[in-house]
């Protein structure tokens, strides 16, 4: 069911002409605020000569795959980022480790890590379903591609994702 | 029939039933690991307790016998924090690696552990660490995620008579190991045992790591390996993923069990033979008209137009199901075609052969039953019209011979085929076959059961039902079915009324 609304609008209303004024009154007194405020503050940043830099640290951009120290990938190949992933963005293809280390008992690694970075939406729910802490959202946020192949990216680029501003 | 009371309900049971399998009847689910229908009672891994009144103490489900008057509780306090504590103990040892694990999903641990316990463990000591083991060519084994339920040991104790595998060592130290040096690779029922493993200590090398059991779709069907007919679930990808390409194919086969018909089990050569049916280059993609590939509305026509001949035969296929069969028969009765029947291809049996059957088609009996002629009855003529049936697999050797001399002399000969055979090279025309999980079928096995197979997978390629393309009007298979169960059986039978255990005939 739809709401219907009437407004009566009275000859002072029919002329638009305060309406105009009023709203003219806000875009004049905000070009003068700005104008006379120092380029460092202000809210329009003037990308790319200039760049954000408190970006905070939940932002969601670019992900990374995480690796343990000796530089093996945390990531299990669950499938559960895949599962999660709304917009189908995920293709993994697992790989059978036949060493057994005592130590670290691991057997399952992902062969093919793909995220199609066009089919993402930036939600995060890879980075909450996984177990194992492998995959993360950075505050990467330039994210270009010249071509659609560019946009899907493997491990190699994934594990080499960085913070913006430092590791 | 004897009372008994379950959760204060008084429920009629058969006597001789244990508090499980009565509990199971009534629909009580009583959690459990080494309890399996079709092997012997162990009791050892103690999940399914249950109070029993005037008892000291929790009972084992499973190898208890009910007893007229018997007062039963499944979810009372004490049962519950039974449940906890079996389960604290089982996950002592058992490694949490459920991302890795390929059972999870399936696992009747996982499922328990939220269902019952879902408590942190308690353990502060390293877990004992086993090796991951290829026990021979299609099984794998790791210990450290076996909970000792033992139904592999008796799978292979007494359902195949081999005892390849055995617990060896004590206390917590006791895991599974495989004692005969040739491993399970000469077992042609091994594979069981990595269905009735309840967790993923025992899996097929196969499936490792290929798929998540949760990307699946499970779907009942019936092998059609042998005339045994067992029941099967047919794993087909239940959600295409955007970059996984051209995934509509049998991810695996596994045991669907019919206690009607007593198999609890199938063999590995039906678990094995997704494969052929995953065999897209051989597909026959089109219809295909001496040679070119034409379109369906061109083939229905230029059947229609070659059909019209007085002159005809149809042959019937044993690897087909009632619907397609039965359709194509009505479709010669209506002509006055001549209708015949192939034999079966026969293979020598293995040794167990347990419920392995010599004849290696999956519908024999009901060409059998509808009492029509051999091949080798056909005599020597010319026919204007040829019509065979065929699907994958393989008729007998004589049969085959005979086929192709008909479909070679006769004027217009098409073959009704999925891959393309010998049969197919020596026709005028050729059809594209759905194969078996592409349709809802019915089958009738080596002891006369009508049972009815599912459909997994949509139409693939242009294949289509056999009526659509002899421009007969059916609406669905179902409708065939019934009408053959009417004419040939004497019987009024629908989908629903085989359910899902089949029909004795």
């Amino acid at each position: 069911m739809a709401l219907k609304k009437e407004v009566k609008l009275k000859w002072w209303d029919k002329i638009y002409l305060p309406a105009v004024i009023k709203g003219m009154g806000i875009t004049i007194s905000h070009f003068f605020k700005t104008l006379f405020t120092p380029p460092s503050k202000r809210y329009t940043i003037e990308y790319p000569d200039r760049r954000k830099e408190d970006i905070p640290e939940w932002y969601r951009g670019l992900h990374r795959l995480n690796t343990h120290p000796d530089g093996t990938l945390k990531c299990v190949a669950c499938y559960c980022c895949a599962t999660a992933c709304p917009a189908d963005a995920i293709y993994i293809e697992p790989e059978d480790l036949e060493d057994f280390d005592k130590e670290h008992p691991k057997e399952k690694a992902p062969k093919v890590f793909q995220i199609d970075l066009h089919r993402c939406i930036y939600c995060g729910f890879c980075e909450e379903a996984c177990p194992k802490d492998a995959i993360v959202l950075t505050n990467h946020y330039e994210i270009v591609h010249t071509s659609r192949e560019a946009g899907i990216i493997g491990i190699e680029d994934l594990i080499k994702t960085k913070r913006e501003g430092g590791e | 029939m004897i009372s008994i009371k379950i959760n204060d309900r008084e429920y009629q049971v058969e006597e001789g039933k244990t508090i499980l399998e009565a509990a199971k009847e009534i629909g009580i689910e009583i959690p459990h690991y080494c309890y399996h229908p079709a092997l012997s009672i162990a009791g050892n891994c103690r999940m399914c307790l249950v109070e029993v009144k005037g008892m000291p103490k929790p009972m084992t489900a499973c190898s208890t016998r009910v007893s007229d008057g018997m007062e039963i509780y499944t979810d009372s306090e004490l049962v519950k924090e039974a449940r906890k504590g079996v389960l604290e103990f089982i996950l002592l040892d058992h490694p949490v690696d459920c991302p890795i694990c390929d059972k999870s999903g399936e696992c009747k641990l996982q499922d328990y552990y939220f269902e019952h316990s879902a408590q942190k463990s308690r353990y502060e000591f390293p877990k004992e660490r086993h090796k991951v083991e290829k026990i021979s060519k299609k099984i794998y084994l790791n210990p450290n995620r076996c909970v000792l339920c033992t139904r592999c040991v008796r799978f292979l104790r007494e359902i195949t008579k081999t005892n390849e595998l055995t617990t060896v060592e004590r206390g917590s130290h006791s895991h599974i190991v495989c004692v005969d040096p040739e491993g399970l690779d000469n077992n042609p029922f091994a594979s069981n045992i990595s269905d009735i493993c309840p967790v993923g200590a025992l899996g097929l090398n196969e499936f490792r790591f290929k798929k998540r059991v949760w990307f699946t779709k499970k779907v009942k069907a019936i092998c059609q390996g042998c005339a045994a007919g067992c029941n099967i679930y047919v794993d087909v990808s239940n959600r295409k993923q955007l970059l996984d390409g051209d995934d509509d194919e049998i991810v695996r086969i596994h045991t669907a069990e019919n206690g009607k018909l007593g198999q609890y089990f199938i063999c590995d050569e039906g678990r094995y033979s997704y494969k052929l049916y995953n065999d897209k280059e051989n597909r026959v993609k089109a219809p295909v008209l001496d040679g070119e590939e034409v379109d369906f509305e061109k083939a229905v026509e230029v059947l229609k137009e070659k059909a019209n001949v007085r002159k005809g035969v149809v042959i019937l296929s044993p690897l087909h199901s009632i619907e397609e069969n039965y359709a194509a028969y009505l479709f010669a009765r209506e002509r006055g075609f001549d209708v015949f029947r192939p034999s079966s291809f026969r293979k020598d049996l293995p040794e167990p052969a347990l419920f392995i059957e010599e004849k290696k088609s999956p519908n024999d009996r009901m060409l059998k039953l509808m009492k029509l002629p051999k091949v080798s009855e056909i005599e020597e003529i010319d026919y204007d019209f040829a019509l065979f049936l065929h699907n994958v697999g393989k008729v007998h050797s004589k049969s085959e011979v005979r086929i192709l001399s008909v479909l070679k002399r006769a004027t217009f000969s098409v073959v009704f085929e999925p891959m393309l055979t010998d049969f197919g090279k020596n026709a005028n025309m050729v059809l594209p076959a759905p194969i078996f999980v592409e349709e809802n079928g019915c089958y009738i096995n080596g002891k006369n059961f009508v049972q009815h197979s599912n459909k997994a997978l949509d139409y693939m390629y242009g294949a289509k039902p056999i009526w659509e393309f002899l421009g007969m009007d059916f609406k669905s298979e179902e409708e065939v079915f019934i009408q053959f169960a009417k004419e040939q059986l004497d019987k009024d039978l629908n989908y629903q009324k085989l359910g899902t255990e089949g029909f004795e005939l």
